[in-house]
């Protein structure tokens, strides 16, 4: 990890500040054995020393706090084995590993049994990743399987008085190291999984040498953490110390202090944004209403004052009103016409009707027949009147009532127009205009005869037995 | 809301608030989910301000685990 070319001009505290950062990320765990000289505690507590071997030396130093997890006590000359971090103090510009857990070099056996353990239980699949349980986002009640008086079980509630008060967590008091420690881990994480009450395990002890966390490097506490129905969170000793445990586990964590951070959600960060979701749930429902807000108020422009629209509605249904009265009016009336007309022209096809129509029909034709046979009758009265006249003009009567005499021979009724017709001794009737007259001839001349004087002739009549006929005319008709 | 779980609550919180940002809502819709935000939001602040945290020690009395108030003291070795 090369820093890039820089010609920058640097203070002295921003080099050795980066220089700090450099070697803070690239040795965050390191493990070495050394030689411990010049150790010296100040005031302060904390444990400073050179880490030797024969060709190099490291400035070290072990905190206070970290103290409290040592398994041994450490003194000059001491061969040991330290794990830390490199950092840089920077006021005097050294670099350093700051310990945080140094144990006797030489744990040999209790490495052996370790690997041996963890193949075993690899075999069987205890460490699948599969196998792992998920932890509950935020977990009802904690059940913290640890030691009561100790510095673990303090960081632990530390951290989570921090991170959520508000979680309850309930302690299952177990020794965490020396004979019978781990059955009783074991038979407290059984206990948790039988009650129930909590929502997760935490396996917890600070940090401490090889031996001293050996319980947690038994078969006994990993099946019980193997069978637990509860997610089980280990954090056993330090960053650097993996014990079976840690690898049975659902989760580990490297300190208690990181376990509790692992187990709780941060509550002000979650209250952040929970107070971030109700401003903007607030935000958006005032959006949304002032936005409803504008809708109505557009519609409501377009629709008008809903005053008028009801005004409106109302003149609307008054003119239907009307409409439809006068409609109805037109219709009555209409109807009535109808009805009128079907009944004249029923009682026009009245049977008695009818019947008196032809009786008078009948009555007129009989006048005005009777009328034309009466005239008719006059008009042949007058033809008759007429003719009769013109009759009586050439009528043979009227000749002799002139003086002039028709002759007929007796015997045949012949009318005698010829003297030749006549023999002497014939008898012949001599009709006059008055009577007629039987006369014998006595002579005949067949000379001229007419132009005669008219003496003559009634020289020869003489007859006074002239039948005088009536010669009155009888009408058929009488008026 | 009886034995409600966090998580989820404030995973429909996140889900409501969404929605709700989205707009596309009826008026309705957008009123009810926005009711149920703030109880939801009412509910996770209520989970994150409860009181104090209870921490008891399971101590063994006649066989039976029995809870006790635990105030924790700082010792100096880890066993015992």
């Amino acid at each position: 990890m090369t820093p890039p070319f820089d010609d920058r001009i640097q203070t002295v505290s921003e080099l050795t500040h980066s220089i700090r950062g450099l070697l803070e990320t690239t040795f965050p765990f390191v493990t070495v054995t050394g030689e411990i000289s010049n150790l010296r505690q100040p005031v302060s507590g904390h444990l400073y020393f050179t880490l030797k071997d024969s060709n190099a030396q490291i400035k070290a130093v072990l905190f206070k706090p970290q103290q409290r997890y040592l398994a041994c006590i450490p003194s000059d000359g001491l061969e040991v084995l330290c794990r830390g971090r490199l950092s840089v103090y920077e006021p005097r510009g050294e670099y350093q590993l700051i310990v945080d857990y140094l144990d006797t070099k030489g744990a040999g056996a209790l490495r052996i049994a370790f690997d041996r353990l963890k193949a075993k239980l690899a075999s069987e699949g205890l460490f699948d990743p599969a196998r792992k349980k998920p932890l509950p986002f935020l977990p009802e009640r904690i059940a913290l399987v640890t030691s009561p008086q100790g510095a673990a079980v303090v960081d632990f509630l530390r951290m989570a008085q921090q991170r959520f008060p508000a979680v309850p967590i309930e302690i299952y008091p177990v020794r965490v190291q020396g004979e019978g420690a781990a059955g009783e881990i074991a038979a407290a994480i059984d206990e948790a999984n039988r009650r129930r009450t909590s929502e997760v395990i935490v396996l917890c002890r600070g940090g401490g040498s090889s031996e001293d966390l050996w319980a947690f490097n038994e078969e006994v506490v990993a099946q019980a953490i193997a069978r637990s129905a509860l997610p089980v969170v280990s954090a056993v000793g330090h960053e650097v110390d993996v014990t079976i445990a840690d690898l049975v586990a659902d989760a580990r964590a490297a300190t208690p202090t990181a376990a509790a951070e692992l187990v709780l959600p941060d509550g002000r960060n979650l209250k952040r944004k929970i107070a971030d979701y109700n401003t903007r749930l607030l935000n958006a429902m005032r959006r949304h209403l002032a936005g409803y807000r504008r809708q109505v108020e557009t519609s409501q422009r377009l629709m008008g004052d809903p005053t008028l629209t009801v005004a409106h509605f109302l003149l609307r249904l008054d003119h239907a009103r009307d409409t439809l009265g006068r409609a109805t009016l037109h219709r009555l009336q209409h109807d009535q016409a109808a009805t009128r007309d079907l009944l004249a022209r029923l009682l026009r096809n009245d049977p008695r009707q009818r019947l008196a129509n032809a009786r008078l029909l009948t009555r007129e034709y009989r006048e005005r027949l009777n009328l034309l046979i009466r005239h008719q009758l006059e008009r042949k009265e007058a033809l008759l009147a007429q003719g009769a006249g013109r009759l009586d003009a050439v009528s043979p009567l009227a000749v002799l009532g002139r003086g002039y005499a028709l002759v007929r021979n007796t015997a045949t009724g012949t009318i005698i127009r010829s003297a030749r017709q006549t023999t002497v001794g014939d008898t012949v009737q001599v009709t006059l205009h008055q009577g007629s007259i039987d006369c014998t001839v006595t002579m005949v001349d067949e000379g001229a005869g007419l132009p005669g004087q008219p003496g003559d002739q009634r020289q020869q009549g003489g007859n006074n037995n002239v039948t005088a006929s009536n010669a009155t005319p009888h009408l058929p008709f009488d008026s | 809301m009886a034995k409600q779980n966090f998580e989820e609550a404030l995973a429909r919180l996140e889900e409501i608030t969404r929605q709700l940002e989205d707009g596309e809502l009826s008026l309705e819709a957008s009123l009810r989910i926005f009711d149920e935000g703030i109880k939801l939001a009412d509910f996770c602040t209520k989970k994150l301000d409860e009181a104090q945290k209870r921490v008891d020690l399971l101590l063994k009395k006649n066989g039976e685990l029995v809870p006790t108030p635990f105030t924790p003291t700082e010792g100096t070795g880890e066993a015992e």
